[in-house]
């Protein structure tokens, strides 16, 4: 499954990022064989508003199934809830973050 | 000419000077642009003769027509927009939205954005049209579209007053833009002279001719004047803190009628104003 990752890294073994739309790295993943799609400074970062908007979109429109990170703000929540995206919350490493997700129920 | 009164800090003064002005001088008129909290009104007891609902267009999405082509959403700099092919569906944030207008006209299929009113205030005008407020409505989360759409209704008087909201940010200065004069009023307190220092730059960097009123003078606090020479701007009057003033402005009287020598020093403050900016 393509999996988003709100990352502050590049690779498997940096942290899931602290904040969702404000992370540093938008990471794109392969959940089942663990191999990084896209990796990539997270551009709206430092925005001004509808940030959270904004990398919902992304998340969306690249066809992402699921996003791994901290807790959503209100308007990603809404918009990643009618895309159907699957929220996996999680706080630790990116790689432990990967093995729990494909472990849930 | 046109002639705004700001301050940086909130209740320095803005509205006993700009309706003190307007009470004082001929051919004037008075425009409350502070419509998150208009208060002139109180003083100058107008008779209101149109009230008229102020909206902004913002977008509205037709899902039958729309094809999820995510135009509208890529366009929008704001990121009011979520377009969600998987569910058929067109998410919009109305608070991000500035009415620019721009999802409208990228979308390729006609008729899939319509633009309808969206109302956030309200704008009265009375004394023949020479007062004019704008009150925004509860929730609406900026002020400016609501302070730029008075200015329609600003009359041609010989003197037009534009009392400011406070602060420093965006109302303040879509308010002082279009004005000839900017008078910034202040308390001799450490947080009027903090606050004042903050406008003072704002003026600056608008290149507008300004000058200092200091409200609540008190002979024994030289903290305004010391100010006024440190960064060269004229102080074009002081009006010392006096109890029956501050009771009168608490019954809602105009400084005006409760000191009424003041007149002629507001007359004479608008003469040196023309002749500073002819």
């Amino acid at each position: 499954m393509k999996v988003f990752v709100a990352a502050a890294g590049k690779d498997l073994d940096s942290m899931v990022a602290d904040r969702f739309a404000r992370c540093p790295v938008i990471m794109g993943i392969e959940s089942e064989t663990g191999e990084i799609l896209e990796a990539i400074d997270n551009p709206y970062k430092d925005g001004t508003g509808g940030v959270g908007v904004k990398v919902a979109n992304h998340i969306i429109q690249n066809g992402y199934k699921a996003a791994i990170g901290p807790q959503t703000g209100p308007n990603a929540t809404s918009a990643l809830e009618e895309g159907g995206i699957e929220l996996f919350t999680f706080q630790g490493t990116i790689r432990d973050a990967l093995e729990a997700f494909n472990k849930r129920k | 000419m046109k002639v705004a009164v700001a301050s940086g800090k909130g209740g320095t003064g803005k509205t006993i000077v700009s309706t003190s002005l307007f009470l004082s001088v001929n051919d004037a008129a008075y425009i409350d642009m502070d419509v998150e909290e208009p208060n002139g009104a109180i003083f100058i007891s107008p008779e209101i003769e149109r009230e008229e609902r102020f909206s902004l267009p913002v977008p509205s999405f037709n899902e039958n027509i729309c094809t999820f082509c995510n135009a509208c959403a890529e366009a929008c700099v704001y990121s009011a927009i979520s377009v969600i092919p998987q569910a058929k569906k067109v998410l919009f944030f109305e608070e991000l939205c500035h009415s620019c207008g721009v999802c409208k006209y990228v979308c390729p299929e006609p008729g899939a954005i319509v633009e309808v009113p969206k109302e956030i205030g309200t704008i009265r005008v009375g004394n023949n049209g020479n007062f004019v407020e704008g009150t925004l409505d509860i929730g609406i989360p900026s002020a400016v579209p609501l302070i730029s759409g008075i200015k329609r209704y600003i009359p041609d008087n010989d003197v037009v007053i534009l009392d400011s909201p406070p602060g420093t940010s965006c109302p303040v200065v879509e308010t002082l833009k279009d004005s000839d004069y900017v008078i910034l009023v202040t308390e001799p307190t450490p947080f009027g002279i903090n606050d004042l220092s903050l406008a003072l730059d704002i003026v600056r960097e608008l290149e507008k001719p300004h000058g200092i009123i200091v409200n609540k003078h008190n002979e024994k606090v030289s903290l305004a004047r010391e100010f006024a020479r440190s960064k060269d701007v004229e102080i074009l009057l002081e009006i010392p803190f006096s109890r029956k003033v501050a009771e009168g402005y608490s019954k809602g009287i105009p400084l005006v009628d409760i000191e009424p020598e003041y007149r002629s020093n507001f007359k004479d403050l608008i003469e040196r104003i023309r002749v500073t900016i002819s």
